[in-house]
């Protein structure tokens, strides 16, 4: 359910009808009409009325067109000149993450409620345990003094009918790097000098009140104006569409795109010189080397521990290495990444080889939008296919286990150690790891737990595409 | 008799992409109640996204009977409905 739910479905839609409308005869009239069809008169409301869902449906789409909703400067500007300006653009100049404040339900501050369940016991057992005396009764009903409250939990452990409970605000939980805080209404708001752009709180929010700012539109121009256009696809696009990968393959060259590399040989080129790499740092006297594959990552130890920044591989991304041959070959190409992850639009960003990035959640949207079904496709030739090794990366486990069968003769010194999941404990362990060490000498870092399967841009469940890159793994 | 009920969930592209990918390990989360009393079958387009009568994508046909929007939860209660309704029906006879 992580992954799938009606906040999700809805982010979907928005992507479909903003694609479709690209591809129409008359598109500044159907954007301008997506709040209204997706909420018509006289259907019901997701929220209190649907003119406030209209108004959240607007900001999802300028988010969907790429633009920022903290941007907006005129309420009443209207979607059709988003349009017009994203059409306008040229290069990707900001990727970071958007909340529309409208959507966000300013979550209940304060983790610990106790609910109308309780009964004013004689044992006031949560009373008796609370360590801060934060508990009162009024009206013959425990009552929790948020000021006095250490969120520790005792209560809800004590009360024998279990009226306490805990209400998380889901996105503060999920990020890594408490980068989204309250303002002064209780809504959220993205510190973007924080941000690692990992998307955790994207899939999180139960109300989708946080959005990527899209550049499928970008990419959509792009193919429409007949330039060359290269899809780099990631290894994590195992399970992702029906069909075989060749048959993706086809549905990509349907849609426009001249050919389609797969990232899985950049994947290869990093295993071979990050092992080699690895081998002359731990060679040197260094006591680890982390990887540098994962962007959520990479971002978060430049804002959060600088400190570790010596000991992360110099060794570019698969992304990085796949865009820089398109490039060698065909500078005139555009080079789109399409993959699960929302921070390689940060990694992007800041490298010239990598013109647009787009999620698997919106290639969907331009499948759909396009009336291009993969089951239907003559297979296409994927160009630059990887091993087992590279095709084994969206994994936890994977790059390590890539990087121990090119060591050879050396891998009796390869102690590695997995951080699955970037969360603020990981990131402590990591901040020490600069002064003791963290007990072995070759660091894998996912930000996703479980690996790029488990990114936010994903459409497979991630046990079943775990599935499916083992069956791969066997065959290849 | 007949005690099995047939679930097909569609994997065109656009239920696939609308969330049938998150149905597809259906099997493995199915409640002992109905293991091996469910036959899933996949791995074709029910073709009926086209016409907005049907609801909205992703669409699973469960016994003939077609239901939109679907997730883990509604098909595994769509089941227990199939089921109840044989068996209410084999009473009568």
């Amino acid at each position: 359910m992580r992954y799938d739910n009606q906040a999700n479905r809805i982010r979907k839609e928005v992507l479909i009808r903003v694609a479709k409308a690209f591809l129409s005869d008359r598109p500044q009239v159907e954007i301008d009409h997506i709040p209204v069809e997706m909420r018509p008169k006289n259907k019901d409301a997701s929220r209190c009325c649907i003119y406030k869902d209209r108004e959240v449906l607007k900001h999802r789409t300028m988010a969907a067109l790429g633009f920022s909703v903290e941007d907006e400067t005129d309420e009443l500007t209207p979607l059709r000149d988003y349009f017009d300006a994203a059409l306008q653009r040229e290069v990707i100049e900001d990727t970071g993450l958007t909340v529309i404040d409208i959507a966000c339900s300013a979550c209940l501050k304060g983790s610990y409620l106790i609910t109308n369940a309780c009964r004013g016991c004689l044992g006031r057992a949560c009373q008796t345990n609370c360590p801060k005396d934060a508990i009162d009764f009024v009206n013959g009903r425990a009552i929790i003094d948020p000021d006095r409250c250490v969120n520790c939990g005792l209560c809800l452990k004590a009360c024998p009918y279990n009226a306490i409970v805990r209400t998380p605000i889901p996105c503060e939980e999920a990020c890594p790097v408490k980068a989204i805080s309250k303002d002064e209404a209780g809504r959220e708001v993205i510190d973007h000098e924080t941000c690692i752009s990992c998307g955790q709180c994207v899939v999180a929010c139960p109300f989708a009140a946080i959005q990527e700012r899209s550049q499928m539109l970008d990419v959509l121009k792009t193919l429409k104006n007949h330039r060359p256009a290269v899809a780099l696809l990631a290894p994590a696009v195992v399970g992702q569409f029906p069909g075989t990968p060749e048959q993706i393959a086809a549905a990509l060259e349907q849609l426009g795109f001249a050919r389609v590399e797969e990232v899985s040989a950049g994947a290869d080129e990093t295993v071979r010189r990050e092992a080699a790499e690895w081998k002359e740092r731990i060679g040197a006297g260094a006591p680890f080397m982390t990887t540098s594959c994962c962007p959520a990552y990479i971002e978060a130890v430049k804002k959060q521990v600088p400190e570790l920044m010596p000991f992360v591989s110099h060794t570019p991304s698969p992304m990085a290495i796949s865009a820089r041959w398109v490039k060698e070959a065909e500078p005139q190409a555009v080079t789109v990444f399409i993959g699960p992850c929302v921070a390689k639009r940060t990694e992007a960003l800041h490298n010239p080889d990598v013109d647009y990035v787009l999620t698997f959640e919106e290639l969907g949207a331009m499948m759909i939008a396009g009336k291009v079904d993969v089951l239907e496709c003559e297979p296409a030739k994927l160009h630059r296919s990887g091993q087992a090794g590279g095709r084994g990366f969206p994994v936890s486990g994977g790059v390590t286990g890539a990087i121990r069968k090119c060591l050879d003769s050396d891998a009796e010194l390869f102690k590695p150690v997995a951080f699955n999941g970037l969360d603020s404990k990981a990131l402590l362990r990591l901040k020490m790891a600069t002064a003791r060490g963290c007990g072995g000498n070759f660091v894998e870092v996912m930000c996703c737990e479980g690996g790029c399967l488990s990114g936010p841009g994903v459409l497979c469940n991630p046990v079943v595409a775990g599935r499916k890159l083992t069956e791969l793994l066997a065959a290849s | 008799m007949n005690t099995s009920v047939t679930v097909e969930i569609c994997t065109g592209t656009t239920c696939f992409v609308m969330g049938a990918g998150h149905l597809l390990n259906l099997s493995e989360e199915l409640p002992a109640r109905l293991k091996d009393r469910v036959d899933l079958r996949g791995a074709h387009c029910l073709g009926v996204c086209n016409d907005p009568q049907n609801g909205k994508p992703p669409f699973a046909r469960v016994d003939q009977k077609l239901l939109s929007d679907v997730s883990i939860e509604s098909i595994i209660a769509a089941c227990d409905r199939a089921l109840a309704d044989r068996e209410g029906g084999a009473h009568a006879i």
